[in-house]
């Protein structure tokens, strides 16, 4: 795969506070990269750099292998921005919104209506095509300003939040929409602090922390890139101290905790941690009712590479 | 784009409720409240007096010839502009002036005619005094001359000469506390006023064309099209709409209101398109200066214009006429004030000279800003968003 957007060494400064701080990042034709960060983590601000909105103190800015500027015309036109805050003008209807911007990048009438239609379909806003966006409800204003920024069938489309204050039904149709436009060949960016859509959608991962990339890769990559592979809860009744030790000295596992009836641990990455554990309170001849394990989440890698949570839940 | 732009604007209930019903509900209450402008009369009899100071019975025969033309009243019926009232000295013709008794007098020498004013003279008494005064020293020598080839048609001549006066064109102060028809500056302002209103276009101008100003920028900033096209685009489609309120706005004023707008439609054309421009310009302009949402924005330059136009006389139209003993500079550069002192006097045409001088203001004005405008709307990268 082809290196479609390269990002080198990016320095984004307002005054003292240094937005995004030597971030580096390439993005591969026909992936969907992650961009993941917590709220002000810079996400927006590097993709308005990338779109030659800002103007940046240092690094570099590639697209398909050309320097990106205001004036490189060519490049704009193969890419579709979807903002992070709703764009759409209130006196215009849904269709006439999206021809509008549409109008921007097509100017074959007939190829524009065609295109038109087929985005309006695409986000499912058949039915209001001729409703202003006043009337339409949040997770539709959203669809529609999905529509106005891949109307024009982009090759490259940026989503800064496209789900935020949208309702679980509708984010599920934004994020199908997204991964069938990959289906259909669009390199796409999506920025986020949900970590599950990332995790469901990217098979590229940037997780971006006070304007630096602090890790990179696939889902899996990123967790096998912490200590902690597994997160096992056990809850047993009247566990002895003595127990509990003995489980803290067992292999690949670095921490225990056993609090109102639930021993709580986290292992590193094996194949038999639960196993072990489970046997060895079996033996000391304790009764267990209900064991689980999981798998880490981006936010626990997030966790443990910054100290701090991805955000409040 | 043009089009999705003008039909935008066309369907924002705001900008044509504030440039276009607003200015014309004003108008219509004017109109009820004063009435038709048809029917109110411009000048009313002056009390006059004349002083023969001079010796030479022949100047002094001419203006008195002159002066009687005006005293009788008019063949359809107008009143008489004087009233000669009969003083033997010249202390008493001073006294009845600074008691009022006379509104204004003529002294005459053997070459000249001098106008004295009352003590609380209004300006349409010099007004008038000066452009008697003035027909008669300009066309005395013609007038001569012709005396001694036909002194019959002479007389005539001279006593017709008042009937080409033009009052106006002699007026001291542009600002009168007292207008010819006070009346009249509401409409004007009223009208001036919407096309000031503009400048609330401007500021969505900014907020669809400046990337840090809002999000339709940032989507349009990012497209491939060239910034001063889309600039060129938006400013055009504001303008027709703007235009074609004010042909609707004209042809009120000018066939339901009876309002005077002058001979020329070429000037006025020129007037409107110079003052819409201007306003879009200074809207884009403050727009984007002015820190803010695009709303809190948009009701700082209401605030602007709504100072300007009350300043230019729009409630009481003798607020530019105080202005103009006080404090003058804010009547030459309060754009309203300017776009309505083009428009008086453009109706009121005194030679083309008034009408020019603020055109040319307003012009200066207009390119000024639409060449500001411009330059901050190309800009394509912003050091902060
Ligand atoms: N115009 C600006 N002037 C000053 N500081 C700014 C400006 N825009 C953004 N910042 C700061 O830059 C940092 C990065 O902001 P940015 O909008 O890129 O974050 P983000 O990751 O997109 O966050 P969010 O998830 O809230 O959208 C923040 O600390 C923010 O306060
Ligand atoms: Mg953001």
């Amino acid at each position: 795969m082809t290196e479609i957007i390269k990002v080198d060494g990016l320095v984004k400064r307002y005054k003292e506070l240094i937005a995004v701080d030597n971030f580096t990042m390439s993005v591969k034709e026909g992936e969907i990269l992650g961009l993941l960060g917590p709220n002000g983590s810079g996400k927006s601000t590097t993709i308005n750099c990338i779109l030659s909105l800002l103007e940046y103190d240092k690094g570099s800015i590639k697209i398909m292998g050309k320097e990106m500027s205001p004036k490189a015309y060519d490049l704009k036109a193969q890419i579709g921005v979807v903002p992070q805050e709703i764009a759409v003008f209130e006196s215009l209807t849904v269709e006439e919104n999206v021809d509008f911007y549409c109008g921007l990048y097509i100017k074959d009438k007939a190829l524009r209506k065609k295109y038109v239609d087929e985005a309006i379909d695409f986000v499912a806003i058949g039915e209001f095509r001729k409703f202003r966006p006043n009337k339409l409800s949040g997770g539709l204003k959203r669809r529609l300003n999905i529509a106005c920024g891949i109307a024009h069938k982009p090759k490259i489309i940026i989503f800064d939040e496209p789900t935020v204050a949208v309702d679980p039904q509708s984010r599920n149709k934004i994020l199908e929409g997204i991964k069938e436009l990959n289906d259909n060949g669009a390199t796409i960016i999506y920025t986020s602090h949900y970590m599950e859509e990332v995790e469901r959608l990217a098979n590229h991962i940037v997780i971006i922390d006070k304007g630096t990339a602090i890790a990179e890769g696939t889902v899996d990559e990123l967790k096998n890139m912490i200590k902690t592979g597994e997160l096992i809860s056990i809850e047993v009744k009247g566990l002895d101290n003595k127990v509990v030790d003995k489980i803290r000295d067992l292999p690949n596992i670095f921490r225990v905790e056993y609090e109102e009836d639930i021993l709580k641990v986290e292992a590193g990455n094996g194949k038999h941690n639960v196993l072990d554990i489970v046997n060895l309170i079996q033996n000391e001849g304790y009764a267990m009712r209900k064991i689980t394990s999981e798998q880490p989440t981006l936010n626990d890698v997030f966790l443990e590479l910054t100290g701090k949570a991805l955000r409040d839940e | 784009m043009y089009k999705y732009f003008l039909r935008e604007r066309l369907r924002n209930r705001n900008f044509i409720f504030w440039c276009l019903a607003f200015p014309l509900a004003l108008m219509l209450c004017f109109h009820f409240v004063f009435g038709n402008l048809s029917t109110s009369t411009e000048v009313t009899t002056l009390n006059m007096a004349v002083i023969y100071e001079g010796t030479d019975s022949m100047y002094n025969r001419s203006f008195e010839t002159m002066v009687d033309g005006l005293t009788e009243e008019g063949s359809n019926g107008e009143e008489a502009l004087f009233k000669l009232n009969d003083y033997s000295k010249a202390e008493e013709v001073k006294e009845a002036l600074i008691n009022n008794d006379l509104d204004l007098a003529f002294k005459v020498y053997d070459d000249k005619v001098e106008v004295l004013i009352s003590k609380d003279y209004s300006d349409m008494d010099i007004a008038v005094g000066k452009a008697v005064a003035d027909t008669f020293m300009n066309n005395y020598d013609m007038m001569a001359t012709a005396f001694e080839e036909n002194p019959q048609k002479a007389m005539e001549l001279i006593s017709n000469l008042g009937e080409n006066l033009d009052f106006t064109a002699a007026k001291k102060s542009e600002f009168a506390e007292e207008t010819p028809n006070p009346y009249i500056w509401y409409y004007y302002s009223s009208f001036v006023m919407g096309i000031c209103f503009n400048a609330m276009n401007g500021v969505d101008m900014v907020a669809n064309l400046k990337a840090d100003a809002g999000y339709h920028a940032v989507r349009v900033s990012v497209s491939p099209q060239r910034k001063l096209r889309l600039i060129i685009s938006a400013y055009c489609a504001y303008l027709t709409i703007a235009l074609g309120i004010n042909v609707i706005q004209l042809l009120i004023m000018k066939f339901a209101l009876n309002v005077p707008l002058g001979g020329s439609i070429l000037k006025l054309v020129a007037f409107v398109l110079a003052c819409n421009l201007f306003a879009l310009a200074f809207g884009v302009v403050c727009g984007s200066i002015m820190k803010g949402t695009i709303d809190a924005r948009g009701n700082k330059i209401t605030a602007i214009i709504m100072t300007s136009v009350f300043l230019s006389g729009e409630m009481v139209a003798q607020l530019p006429g105080m202005l103009e003993r006080s404090v003058p500079i804010i009547n030459d550069i309060n754009p309203a004030t300017v776009m309505n002192m083009a428009l008086f006097r453009l109706a009121y045409s005194t030679g083309d000279f008034d009408f020019y001088i603020n055109m040319i203001k307003i012009v200066l004005m207009a390119v000024l800003f639409i060449t500001i405008s411009v330059l901050i709307l190309r800009r394509e990268k912003y050091a902060s968003l």
